[in-house]
């Protein structure tokens, strides 16, 4: 069986990562110790390895990951040397900022020091954003929401991580079903 | 100024080999020859690890999206499976390049079984089935997808130097995505 577009897969990558991250936002509002999988010391040997805290917030980091790879790689023609920097830098922030921990995906303070998680993740994100703003790869209004959500992830307060998570899960879902919404989403250039 | 993204990926892929093999290197003169030496790199070796790491996922990308139109289902669980697992046992150390154990064990074999079981299920089967799937496919050249798939089974072997010959293929593979040539082997086709 043949994989037609791949891109579609990392649109779902993307789109999932969103979606995922957007309910870790709304479990982390729940007061503390009343979710069901955090678990800790010896039910983690019940449990294995990482516990399922841990497994979810794996896969909600490679989702991470492979959604920026699936926005970046079909226009990275386009968008020129600030997205591939973008890129890099993102692709290194999410490796270093997301950690495996569903309820607290971002190792931010008081867990990693806050000029890590902004000049990584952050600034990686807003170059990616910024050259598929200028490369007008996806619509503006999209973009404009995922730079603004990168953002607002440095700001200490609930639910921060919302509007990044529905912006990746916006593009996600517009490179998954191949739609644009109202506005026009220009051809990759490749 | 426009990049070729495929070109890119060859290069992440290419300089990932390049750094594991040091990394070997690196590692068989602290274990043989002057344990001594990890004090001067101990400051750089997390940087590195965490450098190491993402060349390593970056080359996995390099290597499988340009071919996922052919390398099918297969392909794309063992991208997903070898991507998970280069970022669950890499980017810690860069002379300890992967989460598992360096040696046979010496106390309980929970602790040596429990490591390698998650390595080997993880980054080698995953690694392995990409491999099979671009074996199957033709994506590159027979030879380097060959040394490729043994590279990653001696990878799960406790033994010096035992990512060298994965390095060696993952360097290869990047090094053909990278000029655009596919040395001598006939049967390369990107066939994208």
């Amino acid at each position: 069986m043949r994989i037609e577009n791949a891109a579609r897969l990392g649109g779902l990558a993307a789109l999932l990562a969103g979606g995922l991250l957007i309910i870790s936002e709304l479990l982390r509002l729940l007061p503390s110790g009343s979710l069901p999988f955090e678990l800790s010391g010896s039910e983690l040997a019940i449990y294995g390895w990482l516990g399922i805290d841990g497994y979810l917030g794996v896969l909600l980091a490679v989702l991470v990951q492979l959604g920026l790879v699936a926005l970046y790689a079909p226009q990275a023609r386009a968008a020129g040397v600030i997205g591939a920097v973008g890129f890099f830098i993102a692709f290194i922030g999410s490796r270093l900022a997301v950690g495996p921990s569903f309820i607290n995906p971002f190792i931010e303070p008081p867990f990693g020091p806050l000029v890590v998680f902004a000049v990584s993740f952050v600034l990686g994100w807003v170059l990616v954003g910024v050259a598929m703003l200028r490369a007008q790869a996806y619509p503006r209004s999209a973009v404009v929401l995922l730079i603004a959500g990168a953002l607002i992830l440095l700001l200490p307060l609930p639910l921060s991580g919302a509007v990044f998570a529905a912006a990746l899960a916006w593009i996600g879902y517009i490179l998954f079903t191949g739609r644009s919404g109202g506005e026009a989403l220009r051809p990759a250039h490749a | 100024m426009r990049l070729d993204p495929v070109r890119l990926g060859g290069l992440a892929a290419l300089l990932a080999g390049i750094l594991l093999f040091v990394s070997e290197l690196v590692r068989l003169y602290i274990d043989f020859f002057d344990p001594g030496a990890y004090q001067s790199v101990f400051i750089i070796d997390g940087y590195l690890g965490v450098l190491l790491g993402v060349l390593l996922q970056l080359g996995l990308v390099g290597l499988y999206v340009p071919r996922a139109n052919v390398v099918g289902v297969l392909g794309a669980v063992g991208f997903f499976l070898a991507f998970t697992g280069a970022w669950l046992t890499t980017g810690i150390s860069f002379v300890d390049a992967f989460a598992k154990p360096s040696s046979l064990p010496e106390g309980e074999p929970e602790e040596f079984l429990g490591p390698i079981a998650r390595f080997g299920l993880s980054f080698v089967l995953g690694w392995l089935l990409i491999g099979v799937a671009m074996l199957r496919s033709r994506a590159y050249p027979r030879s380097d997808v060959t040394l490729l798939i043994a590279g990653v089974l001696i990878l799960l072997l406790p033994l010096p130097l035992s990512g060298a010959v994965f390095a060696a293929a993952l360097a290869w593979i990047g090094y053909i995505l990278f000029t655009g040539r596919s040395g001598r082997d006939a049967s390369y086709s990107s066939r994208v």
